[in-house]
């Protein structure tokens, strides 16, 4: 009705070619309270254009995670206006690259020529993006054409970058598929080396041949937890047909003929840096509990319900989430947490008062918004000015980050035949559930709750001579980032163009 | 995997084949005195695939990894959990001083 009332009448406003948003440097905006709609229009680089209506970066909720490198660059690309939104706290990985390199192995002068090279293994090819991201800022005057314009060249400069050492901060990030190449290699070269079959190994000695047994149990397994059906028959295809499952059996043969390495690492580099429990039987994480993407949803709520309503669900493990319109969008408000945790008794006495039960007021709504249409949904009500969440933690993948690009599939992981492409989408959507469930299974049952406070990493990190405090400016320089509107190339209909 | 193949232009398709594992690879065989200290990372969730592909506990399987990459010449092989902590210390403060001050 709109477009045929309007007919032709209607002048649209020619985007600006380029807009770049910076949610760190605060002088790019000006703030207007309350505004939340983003006007990118007007006249391509005049500078109040990409200015005015654009809200403060500090101020403004919810507050988007900024985790995943896909849902990062999907939003420079094709939502500018949720920038200011995004939290500008780095991922893990560009944290422990940069902590790596700037002070745990920073060489020290008599160690001329030493350098660090960071290899990050992620279950994601996003991240491999993230760690080389380039940020088209810089707009340099080329030359002069004939008719009076002047042609623009964007200089492309690297985020993750630090000048001084002229190095990256993470130098290489391999997904978990291409970690197993790498193990698959290793067993191969062992196998060359002492010439033994993989058959032959059980001769070694009787605990191989017992581990030997859990691997053939662990076959079982596989054919047994597969459903009837099209999975069914692939598992034993692969078991009939030999070779793939030979090669699962030759890394898992190789992995169990060495010896672990210590729990404590080398040295106290090492040691500071893993996070394993004291009885070596897991590891120690401030969210133990739907953390497969990070946690922060889990956790943030947990530390905010402590400082800002004086509640401690520190010890109530999981938080009872709501479904929304699918399991892939839950929802968290303080109220009802406290009403479902009061009705099942777990919270602690002497926490259950601290909020009147149902008082009305809405108190800290989190949301944890995974795959691209539970996104679209948030970014809409965020642009029409009705949402009133206080943190989504936002995943472009469905089921987040244990479902990334780069795990090891069943039927993907000895790639033979084939590209890796093909096998990577040779999953059905029933068979990717049963597979992330099994990974977060395995995830959750080994990890175990610690205050991030007592992690002496973290005490290492905001020591009084190094970062000093959470939010301090060393802090904000050396873990927080920036975003930036990525220009769209103007796609205009070539006959329409008026030269 | 199909969020992924929406949002990687051709441009950065080349950024990801860069990083390869041939090139860590090469890193490796490197000789000793000319290597630079390679430092591995592996994230929660690479830790998790493995170990449920593989059958293995969480953590026996991280320790048996690291010491396979200590062999091919690796310096140290950490996890990404202690990093993890740090960002959701630095992201409660950053959340906790917008929700304070915040406005719609």
């Amino acid at each position: 009705l709109y477009r045929y009332k309007e007919g032709q009448k209607k002048k649209w406003d020619k985007p600006a070619t380029t807009t770049a948003v910076s949610a760190t440097a605060l002088n790019t905006f000006h703030t207007v309270p309350g505004g939340s709609s983003v006007d990118f229009g007007g006249p391509a680089l005049r500078p109040e254009a990409i200015t005015v209506g654009v809200p403060n970066p500090h101020t403004q909720l919810p507050v988007l995670s900024s985790h995943c490198p896909g849902w990062v660059c999907f939003a420079e690309k094709s939502q500018p206006q949720s920038i200011p939104y995004i939290s500008t706290v780095k991922s893990a990985q560009q944290i422990l690259g940069s902590v790596m390199k700037q002070q745990l192995l920073r060489p020290r002068p008599e160690e001329e020529g030493r350098s660090v090279y960071f290899v990050s293994i992620q279950p994601c090819f996003d991240k491999k993006l993230e760690a080389s991201r380039l940020v088209w800022c810089c707009l340099v005057p080329g030359r002069f054409c004939g008719n009076g314009h002047v042609i623009f060249f964007l200089v492309p400069l690297q985020d993750f970058y630090h000048t001084e050492e002229n190095s990256a901060e993470v130098d290489l990030v391999l997904s978990t598929t291409e970690l197993w190449r790498l193990l698959e290699a290793a067993a191969q070269r062992e196998h060359q080396s002492s010439g033994m079959e993989v058959e032959a190994v059980p001769e070694v000695g009787s605990d191989i041949s017992d581990d030997l047994a859990r691997l053939v149990g662990k076959k079982a397994k596989l054919s047994e937890c597969s459903s009837p059906g099209s999975s069914g028959k692939e598992v034993v295809a692969l078991e009939e047909g030999g070779e793939p499952v030979q090669r699962d059996g030759s890394v898992l043969a190789h992995l169990l003929s060495v010896l672990p390495d210590s729990p404590s690492g080398s040295d106290e580099v090492e040691a500071l840096c893993r996070s394993i429990s004291p009885d070596g039987t897991s590891f120690l994480t401030a969210a133990p509990r739907n953390s497969g993407s990070g946690g922060y949803a889990e956790y943030l709520f947990k530390y905010a319900a402590q400082e800002l309503y004086g509640l401690d669900l520190w010890g109530c493990g999981e938080l009872p989430y709501k479904e929304g319109r699918n399991p892939d969008m839950m929802e968290l408000e303080l109220n009802a947490v406290v009403q479902a945790l009061n009705g099942s008794g777990n919270v602690e006495e002497g926490v259950q008062g601290s909020v009147e039960a149902g008082d009305g007021t809405r108190k800290l709504k989190f949301a944890r918004a995974y795959g691209f249409r539970n996104i679209q949904s948030v970014m809409l009500k965020v642009r029409r000015g009705q949402c009133d969440l206080d943190f989504v933690e936002i995943m472009a993948c469905p089921s987040g980050c244990n479902n990334g690009g780069g795990q090891i599939r069943k039927s993907s992981a000895p790639a033979e035949g084939g590209s890796e492409v093909d096998a990577q989408f040779r999953e059905t959507p029933a068979q990717s559930r049963e597979r992330v469930t099994h990974v977060e299974a395995a995830f959750h049952s080994a990890l175990q709750p610690r205050r991030p406070e007592d992690n002496p990493f973290v005490q290492y990190v905001y020591a009084e001579e190094r970062l000093s405090a959470p939010g301090s400016d060393a802090a904000r320089g050396l873990l927080h980032t920036r975003y930036h509107a990525v220009p769209k190339l103007d796609v205009i209909a070539p006959l329409a163009t008026k030269w | 995997v199909r969020a992924l193949s929406g949002c990687v232009t051709s441009a950065e398709t080349v950024l990801i084949q860069e990083q390869s594992y041939e090139k860590l690879q090469y890193q490796l065989d490197l000789s000793a005195d000319s290597r630079p200290d390679i430092v591995i990372a592996m994230s929660p969730n690479s830790i998790a695939s493995l170990s449920s592909f593989l059958g293995l506990p969480a953590v026996e399987c991280f320790l048996r990894v690291a010491s396979v990459l200590k062999d091919f010449g690796a310096r140290y092989v950490v996890d990404t959990f202690g990093a993890g902590d740090v960002a959701l210390v630095d992201a409660r403060t950053e959340f906790v001083r917008r929700y304070t001050i915040g406005c719609r």
